[in-house]
């Protein structure tokens, strides 16, 4: 059989993985820990370690997977916790680079959205739980039915309690020292989720141009002007940040150099499939932009990329990506 | 994995019988469904079927019997060297099974057993793959269960094996079982059966693939309540006035050979022929000069399985098109294919000279 555990990357879900590992184990059951966030990836890795039982760890989870769980009616555990602790543990307690951290917890925040309202789900909060952990493995052990006495749920705590902890940080010091351009980037992709209005409806998302990535360099950020000369090509592409389902407006701002404000630039809007295209015609040197909708169902295993191509070869210009502003639409009563 | 029908069943049995031999509880299941594999739209992923299965069952083992393997599966047992057993019965056997246990339209139920046939040629070339063929079980069942058992490391005694082959209904119906199964059908219906299916017998018997012929009852028109086997229209505007089947062919180079009639009125008509599968692949264009059967040759190339298979499109380009067309049939030979190292080659020949 096996278990699922969906939680924000950080410390608190990955100590719930292991308590949870450690109940199963103790119980003679699962012993494996897989990490997947997509049906294809649960089936991959269970043919890989051989293992048809065992904690499946969920940092995005996408909506097939999450959908096959509710349509087959299994209960599950959601790992939630202050999205700006998660970040502290992952740059300050993981040493995961601040762009990257931004990425894999915006894409975390975006999928595990609604999750909590999801029947079959045990919402876990880092602040509430961990400081509990006799407690939490009660309830865990209660909600994925796992037959252990008290004596095992004990040494499941102990086990668990080698896991690495959440450090002390000084995060009003850590926020102060960084740059302007940085905290933009942190409160524009997360601020939102920590945000949520009284109605539960996300404010606007921003995702800046440190988020992205180079078209024909995608290993490296596009932070800065992006050198158009050459052939016609992707210039910019990501962030490959998960969005929760909706209908939303995309509006895309850059600024370009007075030899790229000549060219036009095609911009898609990703998944598996394109879900919105447009085109950026700058009228001067500057700022620019295009608005875009498009709806997102809750069905795609993949995250969002913006791609921003230049259509005809250049000999001089640049163009930089100042920010993608995401607004859902309401709702319908 | 097997060709959907009795002998795969049988398979599915065997493995599941194993699996409950080395644990109490074993979950079964089968993919793609019957609806899925007679449906024209893209095939679910066989990785998410699985992992439908995982997510569902409360057991300690999963038997997952695959009836049309995709790519990324294949991807990922060669990756791993993952173990894995195919059992593969005469494709026309199969088809015959599918017509008698579902009683579709022959045209449904041959287009399903050709969609998979590539797919076990792809999976059969892996490493970690065991055939059983339906002869090798009919000849020694206790032996395929043994060897299955062996190959899946499941310790299991002589005394069990033998338990399991006398247990389970006896694998496939044979040549005899297949004949009269098919008796009640048109000749057509055997003619598209041996057509479609014949040369992956071939394939998976002798190692060769001659030839493949799709039959008219194949295709599709686009005009409700028309078929393939009669005259088609070519008035009526811009249009394809024959298309399909959408079937999945092994990976490689093909020539095709469409055969096709015109009626006098059609005379001066221009009409293309061409191969699609997700982009067009090759086009022929023809204009007869006088009323009779024509044919127009089609050479592309294929990479691996797509979603909808290959289609053959007959395109009408002008609105004052006249006179009538009928379908012959399509004849499909491989010209190069991609070797699956199952030809007795030294392999180490080629990746030591290309650097492979």
């Amino acid at each position: 059989m096996l278990l699922f555990l969906m939680g924000l990357p950080g410390g608190f879900a990955p100590w719930c993985e292991t308590l949870t590992a450690e109940l199963a184990r103790s119980a003679g059951g699962p012993a494996e820990l897989i990490r997947a966030d997509t049906l294809a990836e649960v089936a991959a890795s269970a043919i890989a370690t051989g293992a048809s039982c065992a904690v499946v760890a969920a940092r995005h989870p996408s909506g097939r997977l999450r959908a096959a769980l509710v349509e087959h009616r299994r209960n599950f555990i959601v790992a939630l916790d202050d999205p700006r602790l998660a970040l502290l543990d992952l740059v300050l307690g993981q040493a995961v680079g601040l762009a990257d951290a931004v990425q894999a917890l915006a894409s975390s925040c975006a999928a595990l959205m609604d999750c909590p309202a999801a029947p079959g789900a045990l919402v876990l909060h880092g602040e509430h739980d961990w400081p509990r952990p006799a407690a939490t493995a009660a309830a865990i052990a209660n909600h994925c039915q796992i037959a252990v006495d008290d004596a095992a749920l004990a040494g499941a705590v102990a086990a668990a309690a080698a896991a690495p902890a959440r450090l002390p940080h000084d995060s009003g010091a850590w926020w102060d020292g960084l740059t302007a351009a940085e905290q933009e980037t942190v409160t524009g992709a997360i601020g939102p989720y920590v945000e949520l209005d009284e109605n539960g409806e996300l404010p606007a998302i921003t995702w800046t141009g440190a988020l992205f990535f180079r078209g024909d360099r995608p290993n490296e950020r596009a932070a800065g002007p992006i050198d158009i000369t050459g052939r016609a090509r992707c210039l910019i592409d990501g962030p490959h940040i998960m969005l929760p389902p909706g209908l939303w407006s995309l509006s895309l701002a850059a600024r370009v150099s007075r030899e790229a404000a000549e060219h036009e630039f095609f911009v898609e809007v990703c998944t598996d499939e394109r879900l919105a295209a447009g085109t950026i015609r700058p009228q001067r040197e500057g700022s620019a932009g295009v608005a875009l909708d498009f709806a997102l169902d809750g069905a795609s295993d993949h995250p969002i990329a913006i791609r921003i191509s230049s259509t005809r070869a250049a000999f001089d210009g640049a163009i930089a990506l100042a920010g993608a502003t995401f607004r859902r639409a309401a709702a319908p009563a | 994995m097997g060709l959907p029908g009795r002998f795969a069943a049988w398979g599915d049995a065997v493995a599941a019988r194993l699996a409950g031999h080395a644990a109490s509880e074993v979950t079964y299941a089968t993919g793609p469904s019957v609806t899925d594999l007679f449906g024209y739209e893209a095939m679910p992923s066989t990785l998410g079927e699985i992992a439908r299965v995982l997510i569902a069952q409360r057991g300690r083992h999963v038997v997952f019997g695959a009836r049309q393997p995709d790519g990324r599966l294949c991807d990922m047992l060669a990756a791993g060297g993952t173990r894995f057993v195919i059992v593969l019965d005469d494709p026309r056997s199969a088809a015959a099974d599918l017509l008698t246990e579902t009683g579709a339209d022959a045209k449904l139920v041959v287009r399903a057993i050709a969609n998979c046939c590539p797919a076990m040629l792809r999976c059969r070339a892996l490493p970690g793959a065991l055939v059983i063929t339906a002869e090798r079980a009919a000849a020694d069942p206790a032996g395929s269960v043994a060897a299955i058992a062996e190959h899946f490391a499941i310790a299991v005694g002589p005394r069990e094996i033998g338990a399991i082959a006398r247990q389970l209904a006896r694998p496939g119906p044979g040549r005899k079982g297949r004949e009269a199964s098919l008796q009640p059908h048109p000749p057509a219906v055997r003619k598209m059966i041996d057509g479609a299916l014949l040369g992956y017998h071939h394939q998976f018997s002798e190692g060769r693939l001659q030839e493949i012929t799709w039959t008219r009852d194949l295709f599709l028109t686009p005009d409700a309540g028309q078929t393939p086997n009669q005259p088609i229209s070519l008035a009526g505007g811009s249009r394809a006035v024959v298309y399909g089947p959408y079937i999945q062919l092994p990976a490689g180079s093909w020539a095709a050979e469409a055969v096709f009639g015109f009626s006098p009125e059609a005379v001066g008509t221009t009409i293309q022929v061409d191969v699609f599968a997700g982009a067009q692949l090759a086009c022929a264009t023809v204009q007869p000069e006088a009323p009779g059967i024509y044919s127009a040759g089609l050479n592309f190339s294929l990479g691996e399985p797509g979603e909808k298979g290959v289609e053959i499109r007959f395109l009408v380009g002008r609105d004052n098109a006249a006179g009538q067309l009928a379908l012959g049939h399509v004849v499909l030979r491989p010209s190069a294919m991609r070797h699956a190292g199952d030809a007795g080659l030294q392999e180490s020949d080629f990746t030591r000279v290309l650097a492979i």
